[in-house]
């Protein structure tokens, strides 16, 4: 098989096998650090690639373009995956859409309000920032870390290329 | 190898019209717009597939993608991957992260901290959580999910279909709500 292809395929395998190992590892473990999960997930995903490609390799200098293609496609398939991941996990849209599935398909609006713009559920946001390492808790003051300093600025830099507003 | 070059050209190409776009015009509905973006993007790539020598004029044979419709297919996953992945989602997050507002609202304080009151009362410079949620469910409407009439939301046949997706997605995942 030419190398571009082969390399294409297997990163589609191996992320395949990330998936497979994450949806295994929420199932049984569903308080894991999901994040942490991603991460180090992705990490070794490439890492196999990387060497079942360099296994399978000629020794004609195509081991590159496969390498490439592989490490390509598995990066490709994770920014995708990953706002569909965290839509599933933190979309307030589609919190909102199962509630009123499970309310028979009705609900107040000033209901839906006091529920989704409520002092308890930024507090299990800002939980969740802390748990994924965006802010430090001390007290009750809220602090950024560096990386979400970072973070900030840059998109606080796109917002302002694009003209965005102040959004949110 | 030339796939990959010519989506990445194109994504900075896309990215820049998108720029040029937003900072000329005022624009609605910038993610429609964005989805003219990625056509004239894809077109570009298709283009500059057929237009240009298989090795660019510059590339060894060994990095030279083989068969020649993989090369285009592969090349159209990757900017495509680039566009809906990168330029779209950061859009997406930069407009409407709930958590990055927060973060940005934070990184504007002086002491780059806050109380939960604080931020309640001043998210996204003042407007308010309220008026984030009901953003929301402004969109929810055009996107035809959801009907308010008074105070009473119902979902419409698409929403509930929408619902029951998550719904199944959610377990699968083994999901909590927030």
């Amino acid at each position: 098989m030419a190398p571009a292809p082969f390399g294409f395929i297997c990163g589609f395998f191996w992320f395949g096998s990330f998936l497979l190992a994450q949806l295994a590892i929420f199932w049984y473990e569903p308080a894991v650090r999901r994040s942490r999960v991603l991460g180090n997930g992705i990490a070794m995903t490439i890492a196999a690639a990387t060497i079942t490609v360099a296994l399978a390799a000629n020794s004609d200098g195509t081991a590159i373009l496969a390498e490439t293609y592989a490490v390509m496609t598995i990066a490709c398939l994770f920014v995708l995956y990953g706002p569909f991941f965290y839509t599933i996990h933190t979309s307030l849209s589609i919190e909102s859409i199962i509630l009123l599935a499970q309310q028979a398909g009705r609900a107040r609006q000033s209901a839906l309000i006091e529920r989704f713009a409520s002092r308890t559920l930024l507090d299990a946001r800002l939980r969740t920032m802390v748990d994924s390492g965006y802010l430090i808790q001390r007290g009750e003051i809220f602090v950024l870390t560096p990386r979400a300093r970072r973070i900030a600025h840059a998109f606080g830099a796109v917002k302002a290329l694009w003209r965005l507003g102040p959004g949110g | 190898m030339k796939g990959i070059i010519l989506a990445t050209l194109a994504t900075v190409l896309s990215f820049l019209l998108a720029t040029s776009l937003f900072r000329l015009w005022h624009i609605e509905r910038r993610a429609y717009a964005l989805l003219w973006v990625f056509a004239i993007g894809a077109g570009f790539v298709i283009t500059a597939h057929f237009v240009t020598p298989d090795d660019l004029a510059i590339l060894p044979l060994s990095l030279t993608a083989q068969p020649q419709w993989f090369d285009l297919v592969s090349s159209l996953f990757f900017f495509g991957a680039a566009f809906f992945g990168g330029i779209l989602q950061i859009y997406n997050l930069a407009d409407r992260g709930f958590s990055l507002r927060l973060l940005i609202d934070l990184e504007e304080t002086s002491a780059h901290s806050a109380t939960a009151g604080f931020l309640f009362g001043r998210y996204s410079a003042g407007h308010g959580i309220d008026w984030m949620y009901r953003k929301r469910l402004d969109g929810m409407i055009r996107t035809k999910l959801i009907t308010i009439d008074g105070d009473v939301v119902e979902l419409t046949s698409r929403g509930t279909a929408t619902a029951k997706i998550f719904m199944a997605l959610r377990q699968v995942f083994r999901v909590k709500a927030e």
